[in-house]
């Protein structure tokens, strides 16, 4: 996996473990995501369940939004439009291990591809 | 780093909006008094100006306006950007379709104002034996000339002329920065990103510290300076401080509601048509800006997914064109504006394997404005008759076009701009 | 490894040199680093700077307090705009800053944006390690390199409909910059066709060699027919007649502000060829050459935004801290990882329009205002008692004594000495002084020139 070797080689500061140390509830995992025409790539493949926090930029050239679906019918709201350019910072809480898919919303979008996995353990 | 290379000036290929407020390009420091007193001096009422709008990337003129009475052979060049029958028609011009997006805006967008006779198409534009790289291709049109060394642009050569040796705002960018059409040898002109906000402070001074401050700073701009490096950073301390002073009337307050700028036309959403507002008014305003220049968004450089890019841009432009033209006529300066759209050039006739197409030759041009002659003013490059690389023929030198511009337009010899100014040939564009 | 000056008359090595070089090859120096350096001598100077300490990581240490921002550490990865502030914090706290400057200078070169984060620090990094070795070696990783595949449309070029982009970029602006033919350019890429996208199941592209959608055809490039493939066109564009002294001309004016003469162009591009398209022999070469030296009293390079920021916190020991940064150097004209477009940045004066300049008094609001000690400056920072050139001097210790021009320190002494008008000095008003003096000498044109 490319980000794992790469935080391994670079000894880049976050880590997990450290983090929820510091706090004291267990604080949301960011997970940065990018979304164009018609895909998202996650930056974080799994997650722990619990707070998950997105951030997500439009790459593109068309308004995207987000929506989570996961296991047991679970559906988040859908985001706010993220225009392109543009971050958004998008709070889900993710309770139940199992596969969760990110969507986009707009009309054709999902059809055309536009999704993605995120593993919560 | 594009320092190396003193032949070439490289633009953005794709507009990154940074900073706000005004640049200031000045040939020497100039005072706020007499900044606005040249202002005012050169505002002649009627004096015509010249917009320039660039489209960065290379528009493709086929899927800007297909030819229908060609679209059998457009088709077969383009398997994976197939062109419907069913799109719009140019407006009295039934051989000329009009991509969708163009059609979006006030009055019918861009289609609505060549129906109105307010736009002359100039498809085919380009110079022979065309350059297909952005840098070389968008030099040679900034400059006026095909021919690679550095130096001023075309509208900055035409100010080094005929302007006003105190006047920056008589040359204008609406942008972060100078665009190099606008570039002189001498004469003062000037980018704005956002006329209301300008001003400069100097965080935890107040009062008489304030004043103060405001008074070193033009001390330590004035110390005297040698090279590029810091006659730049002198020049640009003192003219951010006098900028600020001098755009103050044109602030918009959100808190008080008031914009000095506002007009009676509602603009579409986004950067671009902020700035074309912007424009709007400011040359409704007594300054006497001349010549000014504006980036489209979006990309035009649609090697891959041209259908969705090409669609977006072109919306925009459309949407924010018309609403300028509208503007312009509601406050009573459209006469005396004419706006010309320009790319750096074509693309190639064949689709390429990723849904869009590959830098090529002929593209795409308009005038636009009340005093605009309409129609189409250049032969549409035949599909049939393909050059030896499978690229479209050039029908109309660019070069003819700016000295038509200068004479016709803006009343001056195009010689002393344009050095193919004798063989490049005339071409009427203005009513 | 070559550290001796081409052309070496300068007779001594004083703290100016010192400044000169750690700014020009790096991102400033402290006064005990000047101090330092200037006692060890040229030699042991340029030494220090191109191979760095001798101990450690390869792409050197960091060192100093860890960056944070609102108490947490930084996540380059997720947290968008974290990416510019981390490498910004390497240039702030690495042993080897010329390891990042020379980062700095391909990232401009073979300028990339609008990838995914993960792609983009990929590159970063492969740009760091192989910045100062083989230029062959860092083109063909760049070649392959996803973020520039993508960036660039190589990644699904095949054979069937080959795309240009990142054969006509390959040529114009990474190697040669003219003395190819558009024939070369469509040759080329049929030659680098056969590479392609794939998608993990979190959607993050990785490019993959499918031979099939190569073209395995006979090409003809610069005269030579051949069944080329991708390492043929790297042979081909860097053997280029064209491609030593266009390179190097990068390099000179990288570092540089005087122009490159003839003669030191040949002497450069041998050094180059000699060494079998070595880069730091040439980047050597060019930093022990006198004209680097030119006008000790009045330095003349613009710094870059990046450099400018990174400069400020590392001469001052200022940690990282806030992340305005990011939006400043946005403003400032230079997002790192965001170039405006393949032909990167203008650098030189044109990094000082007045949005530009404006948005570096911001910087220097934000960092008096919001940033940590000891470019913050605390109350109480000035004296009531010190006369105009106590103030002045308090300041520039503050700001790790910045180059100041005659005219300039005189502007700022006559301020201290008119700042109470007369009235008796209250501690408010000295504390007022001092922040304002001290903001100047952050802000003001002099700050802006390396």
């Amino acid at each position: 996996m490319i980000i794992g070797s790469l935080l391994a080689t670079m000894a880049l500061a976050p880590s997990p473990a450290l983090a929820e140390r510091a706090a004291p509830h267990q604080p949301a995992t960011t997970v940065g995501v990018s979304a164009r025409e018609y895909d998202f790539a996650l930056y974080r493949a799994t997650v722990p369940a619990g707070r998950v926090t997105l951030v997500l930029h439009n790459f593109g050239e068309d308004d995207h939004d987000v929506q989570v679906r996961g296991p047991g019918g679970y559906r988040s709201a859908t985001s706010a439009d993220i225009e392109p350019e543009a971050t958004l910072r998008y709070g889900v809480r993710l309770r139940r291990p199992g596969r969760y898919l990110l969507v986009c919303t707009k009309p054709g979008h999902l059809a055309a591809g536009m999704k993605a996995t995120l593993r919560v353990r | 780093m594009a320092c190396y290379d003193p032949t070439l000036t490289r633009r953005q290929v794709l507009g990154r909006g940074i900073g706000l407020g005004l640049t200031l390009y000045a040939s020497k420091l100039l005072t706020l008094d007499r900044v606005l007193e040249a202002a005012q001096a050169q505002a002649v009422p009627d004096a015509p100006v010249l917009v320039s709008v660039f489209l960065p990337g290379g528009c493709d003129l086929l899927g800007a306006l297909p030819p229908m009475d060609q679209l059998g052979k457009l088709n077969d060049l383009r398997r994976s950007l197939a062109v419907g029958d069913e799109i719009p028609r140019m407006p009295g011009e039934s051989r000329l379709g009009v991509h969708p997006a163009l059609t979006d805006g006030l009055g019918g967008g861009i289609a609505g104002l060549f129906g109105a006779g307010k736009i002359g198409l100039l498809p085919g534009i380009d110079y022979a034996n065309p350059d297909f790289s952005h840098f070389h291709s968008r030099h040679f049109w900034e400059r006026g000339m095909v021919a690679e060394a550095a130096g001023p642009g075309w509208m900055g050569r035409w100010l080094d002329r005929h302007g006003s040796g105190d006047n920056p705002l008589q040359g204008l960018s609406m942008d972060s920065t100078l665009s190099p059409v606008l570039t002189t040898a001498g004469a003062p002109a000037a980018a704005i990103d956002d006329p209301g906000d300008a001003a400069l402070s100097f965080g935890g001074t107040w009062g008489k510290g304030a004043d103060k401050a405001a008074q070193v700073w033009e001390q330590l701009a004035a110390v005297p300076r040698a090279g590029a490096g810091p006659i730049a950073a002198g020049r640009a301390a003192a003219l951010t401080s006098q900028v600020g002073r001098m755009l103050s009337p044109y602030a918009s307050d959100a808190k008080a509601g008031t914009d000095p700028l506002a007009g009676p036309i509602a603009y579409p959403t986004g950067k671009f048509a902020a700035r074309l507002r912007s424009l709007a008014g400011l040359i409704a305003q007594p300054l006497g800006i001349r010549v000014a220049t504006i980036d489209a968004p979006g990309d035009y450089d649609t090697h891959d997914d041209q259908p969705t890019d090409l669609d977006k841009a072109l919306r925009e432009l459309s949407q924010g064109l018309s609403a300028f033209q509208a503007d312009l006529e509601a406050r009573g300066v459209a006469d005396r504006v004419l706006t010309f759209v320009w790319s750096e050039f074509g693309r190639r006739p064949k689709s390429n394997d990723s849904v869009g197409t590959d830098h090529g030759t002929g593209g795409i041009a308009w005038v636009q404005g009340t005093r605009a002659r309409g129609g189409v003013l250049s032969d549409v490059p035949d599909l049939g008759a393909l050059g030896a690389d499978g690229n479209l023929a050039v029908t109309i030198d660019f070069r003819r076009v700016y000295a038509s511009l200068l004479e016709g337009w803006m009343g001056t010899d195009a010689a002393e701009v344009l050095p193919d100014a004798a063989t490049a040939g005339r071409l009427a564009l203005v009513r | 490894m070559r550290t001796r000056p081409m052309n070496s008359t300068v007779a001594d090595w004083t703290e100016d040199h010192v400044r000169r070089l750690f700014w020009r090859a790096g991102f400033g120096a402290t006064p005990g680093e000047a101090a330092d350096f200037a006692a060890r001598g040229r030699e042991a100077t340029l030494a220090f700077v191109l191979d760095g300490p001798g101990t450690g990581a390869p792409m050197g240490d960091l060192v100093g307090t860890v960056p944070t921002v609102k108490g947490q550490p930084l996540d380059p990865i997720n947290e968008w705009g974290h990416d510019a502030l981390w490498w910004l914090d390497r240039m702030v706290r690495t042993t080897r800053p010329l390891v990042e400057k020379m980062t700095l200078f391909w990232h401009d070169h073979f300028a990339t944006a609008s990838q995914d984060t993960p792609l983009m620090i990929r590159q970063n990094w492969l740009l760091r390690s192989r910045g100062l070795g083989d230029f062959h070696h860092l083109l063909d990783g760049v070649t392959r390199d996803p973020a520039m595949q993508l960036f660039l449309s190589l990644a699904d070029s095949t054979k069937d409909a080959p795309n240009e982009n990142y054969a006509r970029e390959l040529m114009e602006l990474f190697t040669l910059g003219g003395g190819y033919t558009e024939t070369d350019v469509r040759e080329v890429s049929r030659a680098l066709t056969g590479w392609r996208t794939k998608r993990s199941r979190g959607g993050l592209p990785s490019i993959h060699w499918q031979a099939g959608l190569h073209d395995t055809g006979s090409k003809r490039i610069f005269g030579r027919t051949g069944r080329f493939g991708t390492q043929d066109v790297m042979r081909l564009v860097t053997q280029h007649p064209r491609h030593a002294p266009f390179l190097v001309q990068q390099l000179w004016d990288f570092f540089v502000t005087e122009p490159l003469d003839p003669a030191t162009r040949a002497a450069l591009v041998r050094t180059y060829r000699g060494s079998g398209l070595q880069l730091k022999p040439v980047v050597a070469a060019i930093l022990g050459h006198d004209a680097l030296y030119a006008r000790l009293d009045a330095p003349d390079q613009v710094k870059a935004p990046v450099v400018h920021v990174a400069g400020l916190l590392r001469t001052t020991g200022t940690p990282i801290t806030i992340d305005s940064y990011t939006w400043l150097l946005n403003q400032m004209g230079q997002m790192p990882f965001a170039p405006p477009s393949v032909a990167g940045w203008d650098w030189g004066p044109s990094w000082l329009s007045t949005n530009a300049m404006r948005a570096r008094v911001t910087l220097a609001n934000t960092l008096l205002a919001w940033g940590s000690a000891p470019l913050k400056p605390p109350a109480g920072a000035g004296n009531p008692a010190w006369s105009a050139e106590q103030h002045l001097d308090a300041a520039l210790a503050a700001m790790g004594r910045p180059w100041l021009s005659g005219g300039s320190r005189a502007a700022l002494l006559g301020l201290a000495a008119g700042f109470y008008d007369g009235a008796k000095p209250r501690q408010d008003r000295a504390d007022m002084l001092q922040r304002l003096l001290r903001h100047l000498l952050i802000s003001g044109p002099d700050a802006q020139l390396c």
